[in-house]
């Protein structure tokens, strides 16, 4: 999730200063983790150094929180750019699963029978989710789709991860 | 294609092979009964020509063929009857060395010579002389050659007699040339070269009646054959619609899969073909001795043509194939496996219009009168009966859709819904299922109408049963049915009297009741209309021997004579003699010796050996001649019925065999059905159906279209067949007898059991093990 | 374990207090096809008004175990109660008329009689009860609107797309008021938003109903929409999270 190229696809809607970007960000993107305030000036200065936004004249009030930013041609051609690529298909490994089952195994500990966990708690986050859908509102209830597509294909994964456990077993124990 | 076809039809595994089979012995049935159809066809003609040299003598024969210089043969035929068999007799002399030899025969019979047929010398060496034997004057000198004889059963003799015995035979012309032809027409006989019409005593059957008769039968075989081939390729794709939708996955066009079905049913056809050349042939000779026409063939006689064995042989699989591409030209093979056959249009209201013209031809018949030849009522009626069960075919699918939709629109009951759409949508399959079951219904009505109305006028024969038994013998003066015998001229004065030894030798006899002599009396012409109708020529008999014999009605108390039938056989059959008083008739006994002696009738108790005896002693009464066969009136009354006997059998041959592959037809119908439902019935059975739901969906969806329109049938048959004996057989239709339902129920019971053989098949594929979703 | 940006919140309506806690339950089922055990012990039960999610992979007993808690097959061991009774020792018979009368069924496909219309299929359980033809199409009716169905009744099954299709096998299933609903692969042959509509529909008629749904199937996303789930491996039945099942 890139946020520099968000803030700047923002920024070409409409002009904005930074305390309403971080709100609008919030509101569409930042459902579960808004933005911090830092995060934010840190990211729009960047922005401008590179050329990509230009910071208007300080308004009276304090400090660089005032400002309007306005983003530039380059920084429209950077936004257009980014919206015609797709992303990068590498999905995010789940680090933290892969890691415990590399461990368990490592360790001696059944691995199975925490995969057997980790199952219930992604069916119970499915099922929260499959709710969810039911009520929400329409963006909520996208983003509770894509949530559990990826939860599916990560139930997938543990299924052919523990049809496997022997095979990994002896790789991993040398 | 074809040659996948080949590979996918042996290697479906067991129950494909189970299936191929039985369509292979169902075309084997149908082939070896066309076979034989054909063979009879070629039987009868082959038979009929051996009557040829009967009708030796008839101007059709021109003498001049002979060459010049040949002796003449003097010639004589005539029937005679021995327990109701026919016996032709011929009487021939020949006056020199190069006189014409009758076929079958090393040389003329010498005087005092005869030659027998083989079937006659063996009842001439089993019977007592006096009632056989001693009717043929001299010693058998051989055998007959089958060349002569029509049938292994002919009974034929040629006795040999001095020139100078013939010449003095009234009705013995000469002959230069024995005849080789039979005439075309059978028309009033043939005039021999005195002029005298002459029909041999047994000239066979006309080739154009019976062949054309057999052609239907061929025809009707064929029929439910095809019939059967269609629903089992139908049955073969719903089964096979896994492999098919795997070839169309490879890129099989549906043309080409349909090609490959019917490769299926056309190899599994030309099997059945080989087995039904097969099946002929090893059953040839026992076929042989089935009567068609009434006697059996010789074996050698059932023969096939090039041409038939021909079209029989590349026939048969072509019609197969033809057939089989017809029968998938609605079921559409999906590469998803799912063979959806489109909803056809459904069938139209005027399909009722064939059954409905058939009807009207015979009706027209019956206002308009029969036609009076033997091959005008065959050209009349045939059509028409043929026209009615095309027109039963035609109107049952939709018999089948009018009360599938009535039904489906009112019944709650789930069985009967799921049967009654499925009949609705499409009725042609449904009927097409028990069309073969609904034709023979037909068949079986109209042939069981006609032969018990035939039985209903024998049990009425001439004179009443009493005077079954009663052995007539008319004189010279007296033309007999043309039939029976020879038409003639009056011819020399009767007799005065009865020689007293035959009299006595008539009444040695055991068995012989009664001896009454008809006189002609010139004051007594006609019998009163009242007695037996009007213009019934009379006689006068004493009524001494009368009283003996009650069975041909009394005398009237105190009478002497009594006027009484001068010809027996004429009175109207049905008419019972036996309680008629006649009247009395105004001459003493003296004056009655004086009359003129017509003919005599002797009363019998039936018994063959009475009958024989009693015929044996006049025919040798040489001083009595009686060019005529004394006939006792049942057998006169039963020979006048006997080609409809031998339609008879074929009727129960054609029956028979319809049935079988009608009942195989509905077997096959019923399987493919289920195997395109297997898995919503399997499913229903899971959501708690009972499986007697399902078994009576399965009965419903064929008895529903066997019942509505068998009720047509045979009401229909009924129709036709009244129609039919009011004209043919002149004798109002006559409500066949427990016999009828019991056949008729039998049809429809073998139905049922079809039905019900297919529910062990039902449970099977509806298990829980279809439910899976592997 | 985090979703990426997906929200929390979340409500499950909670078992209504009162209904059985065991409702339909298979104790130590075992279950054998020829040489080969489908249930090797198998103990599960569901709640009244639960949907309990029965999953697997294919070929691990999940349906055989369907089976025997709807009655259709008789286990060779083991026990089957709904309703506080027992269910294997009843004869054929009467199972077959508990399913008729009590029992709903949705099947992954091919349950819908080719000749019969839409809702002659979805009458067909009321006629199979007895009930006379008119009153039993016009109950069929009432649920074309409620399942989006408008419009279908008198199409065949062939004329409707898989999604309509399994609808009508889903109001086939319910229309009988059962206690419970067997759903084998019910969105099995449907893409996604097909059989989303149907697990939505299904879900939402029987929380209506308080119908007890035991529902087979080895998607996650079609387990999603039910209560609870447990797993049937080699023949047995567990639950993932170590509770009983």
């Amino acid at each position: 999730m890139s946020v520099p190229l968000t803030l700047l696809g923002l920024l070409e809607r409409e002009p904005s200063h930074g305390y309403d970007l971080k709100r609008d960000y919030d509101a569409y993107f930042g459902r579960s983790r808004p933005l911090r305030y830092s995060q934010v000036y840190a990211t729009l200065s960047r922005l401008a150094r590179d050329g990509k936004a230009i910071a208007g004249p300080a308004e009276q009030g304090a400090g660089p929180e005032r400002r309007r930013y306005v983003i530039t041609d380059s920084g429209v051609a950077d936004v257009e750019r980014w919206l015609s690529e797709p992303a990068p298909p590498e999905p995010d490994l789940n680090s933290e699963l892969f890691a415990k089952v590399v461990l368990a195994l490592m360790l001696g500990r059944s691995a199975g029978s925490y995969l057997d966990i980790q199952r219930a708690a992604h069916l119970r986050r499915m099922r929260e989710l499959t709710e969810l859908k039911k009520h929400g509102d329409p963006l909520d209830v996208l983003l509770a789709g894509h949530a559990l597509y990826r939860l599916e294909a990560d139930l997938r994964w543990i299924d052919h991860t523990a049809a496997r456990l022997d095979l990994l077993a002896r790789v991993v124990r040398g | 294609m074809i040659g996948l076809g080949l590979r996918l039809a042996v290697s479906g595994g067991r129950e494909a092979v189970v299936r191929l089979l039985i369509l292979a012995a169902a075309v084997a049935l149908g082939v070896g009964l066309l076979l034989t159809a054909l063979s009879a066809i070629n039987a009868v003609n082959a038979q009929n020509g051996r009557h040829a040299w009967l009708w030796t003598g008839t101007t059709q024969e021109t003498p001049g063929q002979a060459p010049a210089g040949t002796d003449p043969l003097w010639w004589s035929t005539s029937a005679d009857d021995f327990a109701g068999r026919l016996v032709v007799r011929v009487d021939v002399a020949a006056t020199g060395p190069t006189s014409p030899v009758p076929p079958g025969l090393p040389r003329d019979p010498a005087p005092g010579q005869y030659y027998a047929s083989p079937a006659l010398a063996s009842l001439l060496r089993s019977t007592p002389a006096d009632q056989l034997a001693d009717r043929y004057p001299g010693r058998m000198a051989g055998t007959i050659g089958d060349a002569a004889l029509p049938s292994p059963d002919s009974l034929y003799i040629v006795i040999g007699h001095t020139p100078a015995q013939m010449a003095r035979t009234p009705d013995a012309i000469a002959v230069t040339a024995i005849a080789t032809r039979l005439p075309g027409s059978y028309e009033g006989g043939m005039k021999n070269p005195d002029g005298l019409r002459v029909r041999p005593p047994d000239e066979g059957t006309e080739a154009s009646g019976i062949d054309l008769v057999l052609s239907v039968v061929a025809l009707a075989l064929l029929t439910p054959v095809l019939i059967f081939i269609a629903t089992a390729t139908r049955l073969s794709a719903a089964r096979r619609e896994q492999r098919f939708a795997a070839v169309r996955l490879t890129g099989a066009t549906r043309r080409q899969i349909s090609v490959i079905a019917a490769v299926e049913s056309t190899v599994a056809a030309m099997a059945g073909v080989a087995a039904g050349f097969g099946m002929f042939f090893a059953l040839r000779i026992p076929l042989a001795a089935l009567p068609f026409t009434g006697e059996p063939f010789f074996p050698a006689d059932l023969s096939l043509s090039l041409p038939d064995i021909l079209v029989v042989a590349v026939g048969v699989p072509a019609a197969a194939a033809v057939v089989a591409r017809m029968a998938l030209h609605r079921v559409r093979i999906s590469p998803l496996g799912v063979s959806r056959r489109m909803t056809p249009k459904p069938p139209g209201a005027w399909r009722v219009l064939p059954l409905l013209a058939g009807l009207a031809e015979l009706g027209f018949f019956v206002v308009q009168g029969r036609p009076a030849t033997v091959p005008g009522q065959i050209q009349a009626f045939l059509p028409g009966f043929l026209l009615i069960m095309i027109g039963l075919v035609t109107a049952g699918p939709w018999v089948t859709m009018a009360g599938a939709r009535v039904m489906a629109d009112r019944t709650s009951r789930p069985g009967a819904l799921i049967a009654a759409r499925r009949l609705a949508d499409d009725p042609r399959a449904g009927f097409r299922a028990v069309s073969g079951l609904v034709l023979v219904l037909f068949i079986t009505t109209v042939a069981v109408a006609d032969i018990t109305t035939q039985d209903a006028k024998d049990l009425h024969p001439i004179g009443g049963a009493a005077a079954a038994n009663v052995l007539v013998d008319d004189l010279p003066g007296r033309p007999l049915p043309p039939a029976h015998g020879r038409t003639r001229h009056p011819a020399p004065a009767p007799p005065r009297n009865l020689p007293a030894s035959l009299l006595a030798r008539l009444g040695r006899i055991d068995g012989v009741r009664g001896v009454i002599a008809v006189r002609a009396d010139s004051a007594v012409s006609t019998l009163p209309g009242r007695l037996l109708g009007p213009g019934v020529p009379a006689g006068v008999v004493s009524c001494a021997p009368l009283a003996r014999v009650p069975a041909l009605g009394r005398c009237p108390a105190g009478a002497a004579a009594v006027a009484f039938p001068r010809f027996l056989d004429a009175a109207p059959s049905g008419r019972s003699l036996e309680r008629i008083t006649w009247p009395a008739a105004d001459i003493s006994a003296r004056l009655l010796g004086g009359l003129g002696l017509d003919g005599i009738d002797i009363a019998t108790d039936g018994s063959q050996s009475a009958v024989e005896q009693a015929r044996t002693v006049l025919e040798n009464a040489s001083a009595y001649p009686t060019l005529g066969t004394p006939f006792t009136l049942g057998e006169l009354s039963t020979m006048q019925n006997s080609l409809n006997n031998a339609y008879q059998q074929l009727a129960d041959v054609v029956i028979l065999a319809s049935l079988a592959i009608a009942g195989c037809t509905l077997a096959a119908a019923i399987a493919a059905g289920l195997a395109d439902r297997r898995r919503p019935f399997s499913l229903l059975r899971l959501t708690g159906a009972r499986l007697s739901m399902l078994r009576r969906v399965v009965a419903l969806e064929s008895a529903v279209p066997l019942l509505a329109v068998a009720a047509v049938a045979i009401g229909v048959g009924f129709g036709a067949s009244a129609m039919f004996t009011s004209v043919q057989l002149q004798h109002p239709m006559v409500a066949p007898g427990a016999g009828y339902y019991l056949l008729t129920a039998a049809g429809i019971a073998l139905a049922l059991a079809v039905i019900a053989a297919t529910f062990p098949l039902l449970r099977r594929i509806t298990g829980p093990e279809t439910a899976r979703n592997e | 374990m985090s979703a990426g940006g997906a929200p929390v919140t979340a409500g499950r309506p909670a078992l209504v207090a009162g209904k059985q806690k065991r409702f339909i339950e298979a104790r130590g089922v075992v279950k054998s096809f020829g040489p080969t055990p489908a249930l090797r012990g198998a103990t599960v039960g569901a709640g009244q008004g639960e949907i309990l999610a029965v999953m697997g992979p294919s070929g691990s007993g999940k349906s055989t175990l369907l089976h025997c808690l709807a009655g259709i097959l008789a286990p060779d061991q083991g026990e089957v109660w709904f309703g506080g009774r027992r269910l294997d020792t009843l004869g054929d018979d009467r199972r077959s008329e508990l399913r008729r009368k009590q029992f709903g069924f949705v099947f992954q496909s091919g349950q819908l009689v080719p000749e019969l219309t839409a809702e002659e299929n979805v009458a067909m359980p009321l006629l199979l009860g007895g009930v006379r033809r008119a009153p039993a199409l016009a109950e069929a009716r009432t649920w074309f609107g409620r399942l989006g169905l408008d419009g279908l009744e008198r199409r065949r099954s062939g004329q409707l797309s898989g999604g309509q299709a399994q609808r009508v096998a889903l109001a086939r299933g319910l229309v009988a008021r059962p206690e419970v609903l067997f759903a084998d692969e019910p969105t099995g042959s449907l893409d996604s938003v097909s059989g989303e509509l149907v697990m939505d529909l299904l879900t939402a008629a029987a929380r209506e109903h308080g119908t007890t749904v035991i529902l087979v199937t080895h998607e996650a996303m079609v387990a999603a929409y039910a209560d609870r789930e447990v797993i049937v491996r080699d023949g047995r039945v567990s639950s993932l999270t170590g509770a009983e099942p």
